[in-house]
């Protein structure tokens, strides 16, 4: 079994990242540093008004004041705030394409190297008439190159149904008073650190506006990508559903190769009004670093949602297996009466990768339920920590909480941790916390082997079993990206 | 670095109160030196805040307002001011502290079996020069109150247990504060030193009498040799004015076992800090623990054990009992060294939730650096099943006595577990009387 185990660690090493590369775009790209000049900058350059401005600066402002937190189980260098570009947008963006032919072919390179199911070009420049081939999947693509949003599709189908689904900065420009209205208000600017820089700085992300009563007749995705050198991004992503709506958002990220560490610092708000409903997923599959932890990305972010209305529903899935450093804690604001939240997480970490990831769930309402699962995965020297709260207030009678941590271990050098705070106001309220930490039992190994299965196919069973209850909750192109990447990602990991 | 600017005025106090008392302390030369440096690390950090992660959800700002002095002397105390907390039918042997010094009038520690010693700490390092305040093999005593109570300590228990000695009867000990004068403090230390294949029970049990506010730090230090065993039960009935702060650190060679029963039904104020490090093979440590915070109590446990080493085995299940405007909290700790493989640890902690006043703050931590281990923990907040009140009320109960019953058998669950039959009733009856309508079930006990 040792040289066996010996032989897993060796391939986790020696796994490489599949997206790696680099895209030579032409960037409008501002000089390192961050002062109120730079953001005057990035708020004319969006051509902002100017409350939105000042909403900028009164964030940095509040900003100056922070520091960094200090309590996470995370180890990286101080990172300069003064040696990161704030704006940095492809040069294609100012002028937006009309058909496939104007689309930066190095773009199209880009998406095809993906291998994500965006291989309709055609659809992501906008060409007008064109069907997204494959019969019975739905979904529109808001797609992020950098900082800018530079196509979107199927606007007319959504606009049919009253959904808004833009950049930010349209909507900005667009819609101010709705994005005046709800900005800010689930994720404050002094909520922390991160989310502060993010108010400050923010260059662009997706806003997605459910009338009442619709249903968003197909799934809304949008891929993140970080290209250029030494540029953080800083996402701001708004999705409000109003009153009896429906809508299930996807977001993917994967990133190019480099060595300096990138970071990136993202907000994003949920509001669901009376049954509402959102469901959010995302696959993070940014730059981890080499097996010596060198580059990779520094992913902060600030991610909530406020279930306002009674009997509504916020849903969290994520799948995290690239950055180097991940920060991450999705959660729920559960105040309206009968609200549920909702958090499925499966989170890897190989190489030198840590995270300190998890949820918080804040009950206010009556009779509001969550639930929580989180799977981790730790190999080779990663570091692995759960981090949860589930809070009941006492205005939150009845409420409900269910929360399952479990942790694999794969190699004696990587760690997991879990750090599960419960806070109960209420006394009819019920919590329950349930964790376990194991490694691949020798004996379930033996079974599969002696059934056939190759030892990497055992592993891959094994995992992926582990992981079922959080990627049945994925829509169903999203489940099959993920289980595929899973699968990649310790394809050598096990010999 | 200048002093006045670091240290805040209740430091100061407590800097000037150390200066007045320093001569009298027991303890050798270096002794002296060791609790200065001690002194030192206390008045650096002072006393924990909120801001401190350890101490989120415990504010000792009452005890930080406040300025505690040492008693020069125990307080006169009759034999039946004890009585009432004396468990029925409780054979034992008997060592009494009062305000911080022994009393050998309320003690009795005649018949001790060959190779058991104990005695007052205070004597014990009188006696011997080479015996330090801090026990060598107890590598690091963290917080400021540890560092506190080093410095300041008037006296406590030294139990030694030679090579297969071992201690048929329990060995009780009573640390008194007698709440005569306003604003005391009493610091003790317990230092138990297990010889191999030795056996102990030990029950120490926190009194507070008279209605003063006071403030009791006691620390245990608890060296056990290869295949040694310690039994021992907490007992806190601190005064509803009492401050009780105290920390538990055992240090464990192979196949030693500490079993480790705590129950938490007194003082204003409770903050319990149990650690133990397994350093060696086949180690096993078990702790289990009942808080019942009731009326304005507050109570916080904080446990951390330390699998150092392969094959070692811990468990630890905790249950409180929330009424009135109690609060509880719970933290416990579990960190598996790189090299602790095979480690088997498990931890779960149940609080019931008795009234919309009272709250519960629960963190089982898990910090796992092997991979080839088995860990978990499981925590609940709840409260009694509808259900079965409603079957006992069927049955002729009322319905607070049927609340009593089924909380009183929530707890009991654990007190089951001491094997001690006079403790288990007289915790039985003590928890009964705490709650609401349970004095008509005082024969369940």
């Amino acid at each position: 079994m040792a040289a066996h185990e010996q032989d897993v660690e060796q391939l986790v090493a020696e796994r490489e990242y599949e997206a790696g590369f680099v895209t030579d775009l032409e960037s409008d790209t501002v000089a390192p540093g961050l002062d109120e000049d730079v953001i005057r900058f990035i708020s004319s350059k969006k051509e902002e008004p100017q409350w939105m401005l000042d909403w900028r600066l009164e964030a940095f402002r509040q900003w100056k004041q922070m520091k960094m937190p200090k309590w996470p189980h995370l180890h990286y260098p101080p990172i300069d705030f003064q040696k990161i570009s704030y704006y940095s947008a492809p040069k294609s963006a100012a002028d937006k394409p009309k058909s496939l032919d104007e689309v930066d072919p190095k773009l199209l390179e880009t998406y095809e190297k993906l291998g994500i199911p965006l291989r309709e070009q055609e659809m992501l420049a906008g060409v007008e008439g064109a069907q997204y081939p494959t019969s019975g999947s739905n979904v529109a693509v808001d797609a992020v190159f950098d900082s800018v949003s530079v196509a979107t599709t199927f606007k007319d189908k959504l606009a049919d149904a009253g959904v808004i689904f833009c950049s930010i900065s349209e909507a900005i420009r667009e819609y101010p008073e709705l994005v005046k209205k709800h900005l800010g208000t689930v994720v404050p600017r002094g909520d922390n650190f991160f989310a502060g820089l993010n108010s400050a700085v923010f260059t662009d992300g997706s806003f997605v506006y459910i009338p009442k009563g619709v249903r968003c007749p197909m799934e809304l995705s949008t891929y993140f990508r970080i290209n250029a050198e030494n540029t953080g991004q800083f996402e701001r992503t708004l999705i409000v559903a109003e009153e009896g709506s429906h809508v299930s958002y996807l977001e993917g990220c994967t990133a190019p190769q480099r060595d300096e560490n990138q970071l990136h610092a993202a907000v994003v708000e949920l509001v669901a009004e009376d049954d509402a409903e959102i469901k959010y997923s995302t696959v993070q599959n940014w730059y981890p670093g080499d097996e010596n932890g060198k580059g990779g990305i520094y992913n902060f972010v600030t991610k909530r949602g406020d279930c306002r209305g009674d009997r509504s529903k916020i849903s969290w899935t994520q799948v995290e297996t690239g950055s180097a450093i991940t920060w991450k804690y999705p959660s729920c604001v559960l105040n309206g009466d009968n609200s549920v939240g909702e958090f499925y997480s499966v989170a890897v970490t190989r190489g030198m990768q840590q995270a300190d990831t998890g949820t918080k769930m804040i009950h206010v309402g009556k009779n509001t339920k969550s639930t929580i699962i989180a799977k981790g995965i730790s190999a080779a020297r990663g570091e692995q920590a759960y981090r949860g709260l589930v809070k009941i207030l006492p205005s939150a009678t009845n409420a409900r909480n269910f929360t399952q941590c479990d942790s694999l271990l794969i190699g004696d050098k990587c760690g997991a941790h879990t750090f599960p705070y419960v806070e109960s106001k209420n006394s009819t309220a019920k919590l329950e916390h349930e964790a376990t930490t194991s490694k691949i039992g020798e004996d379930q190994m033996f079974y599969c082997l002696q059934r056939g299965l190759s030892e990497e196919d055992a592993v891959s069973l094994i995992v992926n079993g582990f992981c079922k209850d959080v990627f049945k909750e994925l829509p169903m192109e999203f489940a099959v990206e993920a289980q595929k990447l899973l699968n990649v990602t310790l394809e050598n990991a096990v010999g | 670095m200048s002093a006045a600017e670091q240290i805040d005025p209740s430091i100061d106090h407590y800097l000037a109160e150390f200066s007045r008392i320093e001569r009298d302390l027991p303890g050798s030369d270096d002794s002296k030196r060791v609790r200065s440096t001690e002194l030192k690390r206390f008045a650096e950090t002072g006393f924990p805040t909120v801001r401190d992660e350890e101490w989120k959800y415990t504010s000792l700002a009452a005890v930080e307002k406040r300025r505690f002095e040492i008693n020069d002397e125990s307080a006169a105390i009759d034999k039946s001011a004890l009585d009432a907390f004396m468990p029925k039918g409780f054979e034992a042997h008997r060592l009494v502290l009062v305000d911080g010094y022994f009393n050998a009038g309320l003690s009795d520690l005649n018949d001790l079996p060959a190779g058991v010693t104990v005695r007052s700490f205070a004597d014990h390092l009188r006696d011997n020069a080479g015996v330090g305040v801090k026990a060598q093999e107890v590598d690091d005593e963290p917080g400021s109150l540890a560092a506190m109570n080093a410095a300041f300590f008037t006296d406590g228990a030294y139990v030694e247990t030679a090579s297969g000695a071992v201690l048929e009867k329990p060995l009780h000990i009573i640390c008194v504060s007698s709440g005569a004068h306003d604003d005391r403090m009493t610091q003790v230390r317990h230092r138990y030193v297990f010889g191999e294949n030795s056996q102990a029970t030990i029950v120490e049990h926190a009194i507070g009498l008279g209605d003063k506010a006071y403030f009791a730090n006691v620390v245990t230090e608890a060296v056990m040799g290869r295949n040694a065993q310690l039994k021992r039960v907490r007992l806190q009935e601190e005064s509803e004015r009492g401050y009780h702060v105290s920390a538990f650190f055992g240090q464990q060679r192979r196949d030693s076992r500490i079993f480790n029963h705590a129950f938490d039904l007194g003082g204003r104020l409770a903050r319990i800090d149990t650690n133990s490090r397994l350093v060696d093979q086949n180690a096993e440590v078990h702790l289990n623990g009942v808080f019942v915070p009731t009326g304005r109590q507050h109570m916080d446990n904080h446990t951390m054990i330390d699998h150092d080493t392969e094959h070692s085995i811990s468990r630890e299940q905790y249950k409180g009992v929330l009424a009135g405007h109690g609060r509880g909290v719970f933290n416990g700790k579990i960190l598996i060294r790189k090299d602790a493989q095979k480690t088997d640890s498990d931890l779960s902690v149940d609080a019931l939730l008795l009234s919309d006043k009272a709250e519960v703050d629960a963190k089982p931590e898990l910090e796992i650096y092997a991979d080839d281990v088995t860990a978990g923990h499981g925590s609940t907040v709840g409260q009694l099943d509808e259900d079965a009140v409603f079957y006992l009320k069927s049955r002729g109960i009322s319905e607070e006595g049927a609340r009593a019953v089924l909380t009183y058998s929530f707890a009991n669950a654990l007190v089951e577990q001491l094997g001690i039959a006079p403790i288990e009733r007289y915790v039985e009856a003590t928890l009964l009387k705490k709650l609401p309508g349970g004095e008509a079930f005082a024969d369940l006990a």
